[in-house]
C-alpha cells in the first residue's frame, strides 16, 4: 500500500536519518520536510523499507532525509527492524539522527535515546503529538528534556508543520559534527535492558507534569469498549469491512457511467475526426477504447484507496488485528498478517512487501502465499465485466451480491491454503503477537483524499503503458496481413495473432475457450485488468453503434461471439469456469518479482506460480465440465 | 506461579518477573514492560483472542503465550 518512491538525493548534502517507534509520527515529519506526501500510518509496521527524500526549498540549504521502519529498540527483532540498524550502521552515509518521540509516550520511548545515545551518532530529538498532550491537559518541560538528554528537543506540529523549519535547522547543524559509530555497543543483556528503562521512565516522571484530574489517557480510547469487546469487536470489524468493500460499488457507480460516457464519445469523436481509415480504427477501437474499458474501474480503486487510509489514520487497523489474530492464528498466521492481507485486496506487491512486520519466517511464507489470492484491484475490472456478463439485464444488486461472494470466495481459498500449509510445514517455535493500540485519532480527510488520489494515480500510471503497449501489440497482430478481401472474422483467423492462438488452442477447449478467450487470459499474465483491453480489441469495438457505452458494446459482442464449430463461446459454464481461474491463478508477473525479492529464493516464487495457476487451470476444466455435464451451457 | 494469564481483569497488578524464550522477554521489556511496573488486564479480544494490557499511557495487545511470560506479585 505504501507509495515506492526514491527521491533522487543532492549529493553534497550531509543525510540525517529519522528514528522512531512505530506510530510516533514520524512519516508525517518526513512529510512535512520532503514534502513527498507519503502516508503518515497508525498501526506498527508500516514503513516496510527505507524511503528518502531532500527537504523542500523553504527550508535553505538541502539535507537529504531517510525515514526507517519503526523500531522499539536498536536491537533487532525482525527483518522491518534490521533495516533500521542497517541504515545506521552498515555505512557512513547517515550523519546524524532525528528520533521521533510521541509526547504521550515518553516513558516508553526515551529508551531508544538511550540506545541511540549508545551507539555514539549525534542527535536531535523531534517530540510529536504536542496537540494531545495539550488537549489531555498535560505539560511538558522541554528545556529539562533537553538538559537531561544534551541535545535539542524541538516540539513539532503534524497538523500545521510548525517546528519543522526548526528541525531542518538543527539537524543540519549536528550533521557536521564528527562522529564514531559503533554498533557493537548496543549488545544490551536483560538486566541492562531493565536499567535503561528505569532511566528512560525516571526522565519521563521529571518532565511531564499531569493534570491531577486526567492522569490517564483513557479518554482517547473508549471506543475500545465497543471495537474490542467479544461480541460487539465482531459486530463492528464485519460492519467497518462490509461498509468499505460495498461502498466500492453503490458509490463508484455514478462516477463510473460517467468515465464510461466520456471515453466512449471520446472514441467517437476521434473516429469523426480522423475519417474511415486504419489509423482512425487503431485510435477510437484500439488505444481509446481499450484505455476505457479499464479506466472504467478507477473510481472503483479510488474509493478502496480512501477506505484503507482512514482505517490507517484512525487507529482502527491496530484493533482489527487483534481481533482477527485468534481466527488466523489457527490457519498458522498471526493478527500481524491481518495488514498484508488487506492490502492484498489493492494489490498484492505492496502487500507481499508489507508482510515484512511479521518476524517468523514460517508464518511470513504462509502469509506471502495467500496473498495473491485476494480480489486485488485489478481483478475488480474483470470481474464487473464478466458478472454484468452474466447478469445481464437482471437486477444491478445480483451482479452486487455475486461480486461480494467474489470477495468472500478469495478469503476462503485463502484460508483454505492457509489451513493446508499450516499442516504441510514443520512447526516451529515464536509465533507472537504483541501489538500497540494506538490512541484514536480523527483522520484528516484533505490528507486521506490526497493520499488517496496519489495511489490511483500511481495504479493508473502503472496501469497504462502495459495497456497501451498491449493494445498496440494486439492491434497491429490482428490486423496483420491486412487481407483487403475478407470479412472481419476471417480477417481476424488469418492474422498473426490468430494463427498462433489456434496453434495452442487445444489448452483452452477443456475450459470451455476458444483461442480468442484464451489470448485474453494470457495476455492476463502481464497485469489481469489487461484481459478487459484484450477482449475489447481482440473482438473489435470499433463497428458498433457510436452512441452505445463501451461496456455494452463489449458485452454484446461477447453474447453474439461463437466459437469455430458456431456454438456461443461465453456461455454461463465458460464464464464461470474463467472466475474461479481469476480467482486462484497468480496472473501477476510483479507478484511473483516480489516474492522472489522477499523470499530471497526461487524455490519459493516458482512454487507459489506452478501450485496457483495449476490449481486455478485445473479447477477451471472441473468445474466447466462439470456444469457441461448437468446441463449447463 | 501466577501469570498474566490467572490474574483478575481490571485490577492494578504489578509484575514481580518476566521468564520464557529470550527473544520474547527481551521485546517484552523494550516495549516498557520491567519487574515492579504496573499494568492492568483491560479486557480479552473477541473469540477469546489476545489479552488487552494497560501500561503507563500506552495500551497493547498480547498473546496467551506472552501473558503466561509475565509473573505478576
Amino acid at each position: 500500500m505504501s507509495d515506492n518512491q526514491v527521491v533522487d538525493i543532492a549529493p553534497l548534502s550531509p543525510t540525517v536519518a529519522l528514528i522512531g517507534s512505530p506510530n510516533s509520527g514520524k512519516t508525517t515529519l518526513f512529510n512535512w520536510l520532503t514534502g513527498s506526501n507519503f502516508k503518515p500510518v497508525n498501526y506498527a509496521g508500516s514503513t516496510v523499507d527505507c524511503f528518502r527524500g531532500t527537504t523542500l526549498e523553504t527550508y535553505g540549504e538541502p539535507l537529504n532525509v531517510i525515514d526507517t521502519p519503526g523500531v522499539y529498540s536498536l536491537q533487532p527483532h525482525g527483518p522491518d527492524e534490521e533495516i533500521t540498524l542497517n541504515a545506521l550502521t552498515a555505512t557512513d552515509t547517515v550523519k546524524a539522527v532525528i528520533v521521533v518521540i510521541d509526547g504521550t509516550q515518553l516513558n516508553r520511548q526515551l529508551y531508544l535515546i538511550r540506545q541511540i545515545q549508545e551507539l555514539g551518532l549525534p542527535m536531535i530529538v523531534a517530540m510529536t503529538m504536542m496537540d494531545i498532550v495539550k488537549k489531555s491537559g498535560r505539560r511538558l518541560d522541554i528545556a529539562k528534556l533537553s538538559e537531561l538528554l544534551d541535545c535539542a528537543v524541538i516540539p513539532v506540529d503534524g497538523r500545521l508543520g510548525g517546528g519543522v523549519s526548526d528541525v531542518v535547522a538543527q539537524a543540519r547543524l549536528i550533521s557536521v559534527i564528527s562522529s564514531n559509530r559503533n554498533a557493537k555497543n548496543i549488545k544490551w543483556d536483560d538486566a541492562r535492558i531493565e536499567k535503561e528503562m528505569a532511566v528512560s521512565e525516571s526522565w519521563a516522571q521529571v518532565v511531564v507534569f499531569k493534570a491531577p484530574d486526567r492522569q490517564t489517557l483513557d479518554h482517547l480510547r473508549v471506543w475500545d469498549k465497543y471495537f474490542l469487546h467479544p461480541v460487539w469487536g465482531i459486530f463492528f470489524f464485519i460492519l467497518i469491512m462490509g461498509t468499505l468493500f460495498s461502498s466500492i460499488f453503490w458509490l463508484a457507480a455514478p462516477l463510473m457511467q460517467t468515465v464510461d460516457f466520456l471515453f466512449s464519445h471520446l472514441a467517437t469523436i476521434a473516429h469523426t475526426a480522423l475519417g474511415e481509415n486504419a489509423f482512425s480504427n487503431f485510435v477510437s477501437d484500439g488505444v481509446i477504447s481499450g484505455m476505457g474499458a479499464v479506466m472504467v474501474f478507477v473510481p472503483q480503486i479510488f474509493i478502496l484507496f480512501i477506505g484503507f487510509t482512514l482505517l490507517e489514520d484512525t487507529g482502527y487497523l491496530a484493533r482489527a488485528a487483534t481481533v482477527v489474530d485468534r481466527p488466523l492464528h489457527l490457519l498458522g498466521l498471526s493478527g500481524r498478517a491481518f495488514v498484508p492481507i488487506l492490502s492484498g485486496f489493492a494489490c498484492a506487491v505492496p502487500a507481499v512487501m508489507a508482510s515484512r512486520n511479521i518476524r517468523s519466517p514460517r508464518e511470513r511464507w504462509i502469509t506471502i502465499f495467500v496473498i495473491p489470492f485476494m480480489t486485488c484491484s485489478a481483478r475488480l475490472p474483470v470481474y464487473a465485466l464478466l458478472l454484468t456478463f452474466l447478469f445481464y439485464g437482471a437486477n444491478a444488486w445480483k451482479a452486487g451480491l455475486a461480486l461480494t461472494a467474489l470477495y468472500a470466495g478469495g478469503l476462503l481459498i485463502g484460508a483454505i491454503a492457509a489451513g493446508v500449509l499450516n499442516r504441510i510445514l514443520k512447526r516451529e517455535p515464536g509465533s507472537h503477537f504483541l501489538m500497540e493500540l494506538p490512541i484514536y485519532r480523527w483522520p484528516k480527510l484533505g490528507f486521506t483524499l490526497r493520499i488517496a488520489a496519489r495511489r490511483t494515480r500511481n495504479y493508473v500510471k502503472n496501469a497504462g503503458p502495459t495497456i497501451f503497449t498491449f493494445v498496440l501489440v494486439l492491434w497491429i497482430g490482428t490486423h496483420f496481413p491486412f487481407h483487403k478481401e475478407m470479412n472481419q472474422a476471417e480477417q481476424l483467423q488469418n492474422s498473426f495473432i490468430g494463427q498462433v492462438g489456434q496453434v495452442i488452442e487445444p489448452v483452452f477447449t477443456p475450459m470451455g475457450l476458444d483461442w480468442r478467450a484464451g489470448l485474453g487470459l494470457i495476455s492476463a499474465f502481464v497485469a489481469r485488468e489487461v484481459f478487459v483491453s484484450s477482449l475489447a480489441v481482440i473482438f473489435n469495438l470499433a463497428d458498433t453503434p457510436d452512441e452505445a457505452s463501451l461496456q455494452n458494446s463489449l458485452l454484446e459482442k461477447m453474447h453474439s461471439a461463437q466459437t469455430s464449430s458456431g456454438a456461443p463461446l461465453f456461455t454461463t459454464a465458460s464464464v464461470i469456469g474463467l472466475i474461479l481461474f481469476f480467482m486462484i491463478a497468480l496472473q501477476c508477473l510483479s507478484t511473483t518479482g516480489v516474492t522472489l525479492r522477499e523470499m530471497g529464493s526461487w524455490k519459493y516464487a516458482a512454487t507459489q506460480l506452478i501450485v496457483m495457476n495449476l490449481a486455478a487451470y485445473l479447477l477451471a476444466i472441473a468445474v466447466v465440465q462439470g456444469l457441461h455435464a448437468i446441463g449447463v451451457a | 506461579m501466577k501469570t498474566l494469564t490467572n490474574a483478575p481483569f481490571l485490577q492494578p497488578l504489578l509484575i514481580a518477573d518476566m521468564v520464557g524464550e529470550p527473544g520474547l522477554t527481551r521485546r517484552l521489556r523494550e516495549m516498557g514492560f520491567h519487574s515492579g511496573c504496573e499494568i492492568k488486564i483491560l479486557g480479552r479480544a473477541p473469540f477469546n483472542g489476545p489479552y488487552v494490557v494497560q501500561l503507563h499511557d500506552s495500551v497493547l495487545a498480547l498473546r496467551w503465550a506472552e501473558a503466561e511470560c509475565l509473573i505478576i506479585k
